[in-house]
């Protein structure tokens, strides 16, 4: 090694010598004073050959020359045993060796042999993965060459660890039949599955890497706005879309999430769609049964109501009539018996009339919503004792009757919630028609609840019932309650000009 | 003496209230009907002194009924029988233009002194109802409100001030000790109602009412 060092520096001597012109020393001196400097230069440079972490060896003509320490630190041999004729080559395992054959690989312009990973043997009989290189050198003035070699056994562990995450990752996402995009923030795409890519109409190589909207020039500026309003209120969101398919028309809905790199700043936003057609398709057909079951209930109601009044009541009534007229003419003549009879008859009336008006109270179709709702407020308030205000503007007869009777049911409805749950002692209606919308708002100042929890805590509260039957009106239901702040039932049903013409309420 | 038309669909009823009338010697039924537009037939061929017809018929209900006897038989005075207890019904039979108002609980003692005082011209109310149709009419008149204003909730009422003062629903919900949600709820009900679009309505009306004063 040093005679090597010091054959380079020959050239240098006289460098140095023609730039330090200024300086004129003996060339004794200078030779003194250059020796000096080589034994320095080589001692630090040995020192450095040891403490690095790279092993290094210098082999020529089959023998190993030189070897620092970390390479007996990696492969476990000690120094003076790999120097000399140890078969160093043949620890590198065989399947790889063939391509370590320094003459054969050679770069003949800069005689580099560019790095190349292998395993090696080392002593204690493990394995080790390694990066090498070997460089042509001069060794004590022939030709040699020195291997350095990098353990990168940890590197490579973490790297086959990360391979088989990904490709697991990979796995999950293709299994997967909803479309995963992952936008950077310019809405260009970094990775998709293969569902989403057959929902971009292409292979997920032919899609990443593109922008959104080259791709879809129209719903494209839409999913940018989406990815960027969620990067930017870093806060996840979910769209609802309808989506033209080879296979026909398809509502998907998507949810969009921010994705944050290790520093935690967004720098991508991750999207899931799901196919919710038949999900779309089930709620439009259960609205539609429930706006038939109100129908019929409705219908059935009336029904019963009328065939009570009108049958059962009035077939009553006659008897009641003739037997008025045996009551009066048979003077003192079984006197008790007819008189018992006569209260079983009015009693019978009574009930039946009860029965037919809690089922359908005929008013409403002989009189209209406003008098249907004063006689309801009136009986309402002698059986609770809750004093209702009831206030109306512009409710008139041309209101139709399918809108009356919803309207009439949540105000029903309405007013038994406030007894049983609010615990006050007024309330008040409002009704307000202003040509194409009913108003209905049924307010308390009671207890009030939690609209939000309502559906577990008060199963019996008839909020559904009222939602349906304002949903199968086409109309919507807004409930407003805070506990100790009371409860704003609001109701707008739309009225169609069509109907109104039809004048039936 | 009185010349009666009895209409009502059901057999057993006619039955019943041709029994009562007939304890009168002086009344004397000269025809029935069991159909409304029948109804209006017989009474415009007989001209009657008195209609006695149920408040429900098939084709043309009793109070509709009463309306066209008023036009084909101006002379002819209705009574009209009713299962219901119930003053809307006597405010509509009143208004159609019906004389009398007899609940069928009550024909027994009622029917004659009703049909007699119709004969004259003269009204008469079940007894039931009499006393209370009163008031029901009063009721009926005041819940009929001309001034949107009165529509409004006392939160509502008490919304559209702060809003028309400039308040955010942020700083009405603040000063309420209510949600922002809540008062959004309170403030589109309360526009809905008054009819209002835009904030800029609501400052108007709010104006127009002296809820805020012009000088602002």
């Amino acid at each position: 090694m040093a005679k090597s060092v010091r054959k380079n520096l020959e050239s240098s001597q006289c460098q140095t010598h023609r730039t330090s012109g200024e300086t004129f020393l003996s060339l004794e001196q200078e030779c003194e004073h250059l020796a000096e400097t080589l034994v320095e230069l080589e001692e630090q440079y040995l020192v450095l050959l040891n403490e690095i972490s790279e092993g290094v060896i210098v082999t020529q003509e089959g023998l190993n020359r030189y070897a620092n320490r970390a390479l007996s630190e990696i492969t476990g041999w000690a120094l003076d045993e790999i120097i000399g004729e140890f078969p160093f080559m043949n620890m590198i395992l065989p399947t790889q060796a063939a391509r370590h054959i320094p003459e054969s690989a050679e770069d003949s312009q800069t005689g580099l042999y560019s790095p190349n990973r292998f395993q090696i043997n080392c002593k204690d009989g493990t394995t080790k993965d390694v990066e090498m290189t070997t460089r042509k050198v001069r060794y004590g003035h022939r030709d040699a060459h020195m291997t350095i070699l990098k353990d990168i056994t940890e590197y490579q562990r973490i790297e086959v660890a990360l391979l088989e995450s990904e490709e697991k990752f990979r796995v999950i996402l293709d299994s997967t039949t909803s479309p995963i995009i992952y936008y950077d923030l310019e809405g260009n795409i970094l990775l998709s599955n293969i569902a989403g890519a057959e929902w971009m109409g292409g292979s997920p190589d032919s899609i990443i890497g593109r922008c959104v909207h080259d791709i879809f020039p129209i719903e494209g500026q839409a999913i940018l706005r989406r990815v960027r309003r969620v990067a930017e209120r870093s806060e996840g969101s979910e769209y609802e879309d309808k989506v033209l398919l080879s296979s026909g028309e398809r509502w998907f809905m998507s949810r969009f999430e921010p994705v944050r790199d290790g520093t935690g700043s967004i720098f991508a936003v991750q999207t899931i769609s799901h196919d919710v057609t038949e999900h779309k398709h089930l709620g439009e057909a259960w609205r539609d049964l429930s706006r038939r079951l109100v129908e019929v209930q409705e219908q059935e109601r009336r029904h019963i109501a009328s065939e009570l009044h009108d049958q059962i009541g009035q077939n009553l009534t006659g008897l009641k009539m003739m037997f008025g007229r045996i009551q009066t003419e048979s003077g003192t003549v079984n006197r008790g018996i007819l008189d018992e009879a006569n209260q079983v008859l009015d009693e019978l009336v009574e009930r039946v009339r009860e029965l037919s008006l809690n089922l359908r109270p005929s008013m409403l179709d002989d009189l209209g919503l406003v008098p249907s709702i004063l006689w309801l407020v009136e009986r309402y308030s002698l059986q609770t004792g809750i004093q209702v205000d009831f206030r109306h503007k512009g409710v008139d007869r041309s209101l139709p009757i399918d809108v009356a009777t919803a309207a009439y049911r949540i105000v029903q409805e309405s007013l038994t919630n406030i007894a049983r749950h609010a615990n006050v002692n007024k309330a008040a209606i409002w009704l307000l028609f202003d040509g194409k919308t009913l108003t209905v708002h049924i307010h308390d100042e009671g207890t009030g609840f939690d609209p939000d929890s309502t559906r577990s805590s008060r199963p019996s509260s008839g909020l559904v019932g009222m939602r349906e039957r304002a949903k199968a009106s086409g109309g919507k239901l807004r409930i407003s309650s805070t506990p100790g702040n009371g409860t704003d039932i609001i109701v707008n049903l739309p009225v169609s000009r069509s109907s109104t013409k039809r004048k039936t309420g | 003496m009185p010349t009666i038309v009895l209409a009502d669909d059901h057999d057993v009823v006619r039955r019943g209230l041709q029994f009562i009338l007939e304890t009168e010697s002086d009344f004397d039924v000269v025809g029935e009907a069991a159909d409304g537009l029948e109804t209006v037939r017989i009474v415009e061929q007989l001209q009657p002194d008195v209609l006695v017809v149920d408040v429900m018929m098939p084709g043309l209900s009793g109070l509709e009924v009463s309306r066209r006897v008023a036009e084909v038989a101006p002379h002819t005075n209705v009574v009209v029988v009713s299962m219901y207890a119930n003053e809307a019904y006597v405010m509509e039979a009143i208004q159609s233009g019906a004389k009398g108002y007899v609940l069928k609980n009550s024909t027994q003692d009622e029917l004659i002194p009703a049909v007699r005082k119709a004969a004259i011209g003269r009204r008469y109310i079940s007894e039931a109802l009499a006393d209370t149709i009163e008031a029901y009419m009063k009721k009926a008149k005041d819940g009929i409100v001309s001034d949107s204003y009165e529509m409004l909730s006392n939160r509502e009422r008490e919304v559209l001030h702060l809003a028309a003062e400039g308040l955010t629903n942020a700083e009405i919900a603040n000063r309420l000790f209510l949600s922002p949600r809540t008062i959004e709820d309170h403030r589109s009900s309360m526009m809905h109602k008054l009819g209002l679009r835009t904030h800029i309505d609501l400052v108007r009306f709010a104006l127009r009412r002296g809820i805020i004063p012009m000088d602002i």
